[in-house]
């Protein structure tokens, strides 16, 4: 082959293989991949656990607030939106990806 | 209250870009399939790979242009596959009588082409042939090869710079040449 054939070539014989077999794919594998881009696509939800601990938190402010008669309702609840949003997957993601996420600062800088 | 309509408007942007979503991931999904299963070799969990890739591109990413996603995809997808792998080569050292025997029944099958010559195609000897490449060589050139990306993108989800990607490309090359040579192109 080394002889009768062209890098180029080889690499479009590559390709098109490879082409040819992502488009005959086995059912099954067609039917997962759709049944995953729904899943994907269905409006995200809240961890349970998050909700519970939202759900406790508040419960223990009103305790709280209840208790000692002084409420400052705006600023603890405030307080308590950022521990929210600090819990949140989204938040969670961003501290464990920093180095993504300057990444795709300096991509946006670029574009 | 400010952060919490901005986390709406985000959450309805997302329902807003569905359409172009959905079609996007489905114009991916196969190519992003078959490239992890080069790499991890097994249908189930490279199918699982791919859901997640997804999941974590729709709910983090949806908001960026559609034109970042395509790389953003892959970028998420190789972070997947090498997770993948580090966990594989944990369970590995725990359950290493069981791996033992699939790893002989996977050099079985993957180290002795001349065993499956006969019924063979050209489409099996160049599968074959791709997954005998290192993890690195075999993404590069499958990300480039097999999904167009070019050298700067493909450095972008690979996590790693432009001259690695060439170099592991065209090792890749290389050695795709050296074991299809012979074969009736």
């Amino acid at each position: 082959m080394k002889n009768k054939i062209s890098e180029q070539d080889l690499l479009k014989i590559i390709k098109n293989t490879l082409d040819d077999s992502a488009l005959q794919l086995e059912p099954y594998a067609t039917h997962r991949l759709q049944q995953a881009r729904q899943k994907a696509l269905l409006p995200a939800k809240r961890d349970h656990k998050i909700q519970w601990a939202g759900a406790f938190a508040i419960s223990l402010l009103v305790f709280v607030l209840f208790w000692h008669g002084k409420p400052e309702p705006a600023l603890q609840m405030e307080d308590l939106l950022d521990d929210e949003l600090i819990l949140s997957d989204d938040n969670q993601d961003l501290i464990m990806n920093l180095d993504f996420y300057s990444w795709l600062e300096s991509t946006e800088n670029q574009g | 209250m400010v952060k919490i309509s901005l986390t709406a408007s985000i959450e309805l942007g997302t329902l807003n870009q569905q359409p172009s979503l959905n079609s996007f991931l489905k114009s991916i999904e196969k190519r992003a399939y078959k490239i992890t299963e080069f790499a991890i070799h097994d249908r189930d969990e490279a199918l699982d790979l791919v859901q997640n890739a997804m999941i974590k591109l729709v709910r983090s990413y949806s908001g960026h242009p559609e034109s970042a996603w395509t790389l953003l995809f892959y970028r998420i997808l190789q972070n997947e596959i090498r997770d993948w792998k580090r966990k594989a080569r944990v369970r590995g050292l725990f359950t290493f009588a069981e791996d033992q025997v699939d790893w002989v029944e996977d050099k079985g099958l993957h180290s002795h082409p001349d065993r499956i010559m006969e019924q063979d195609s050209l489409n099996q000897r160049i599968h074959w042939a791709i997954r005998q490449l290192p993890l690195r060589q075999q993404q590069a050139f499958l990300l480039r090869n097999f999904e167009g990306l070019d050298v700067q993108q493909t450095a972008t989800a690979m996590s790693c710079s432009e001259g690695s990607v060439k170099t592991h490309y065209s090792r890749a090359v290389i050695f795709l040449r050296e074991q299809l040579a012979g074969e009736d192109l």
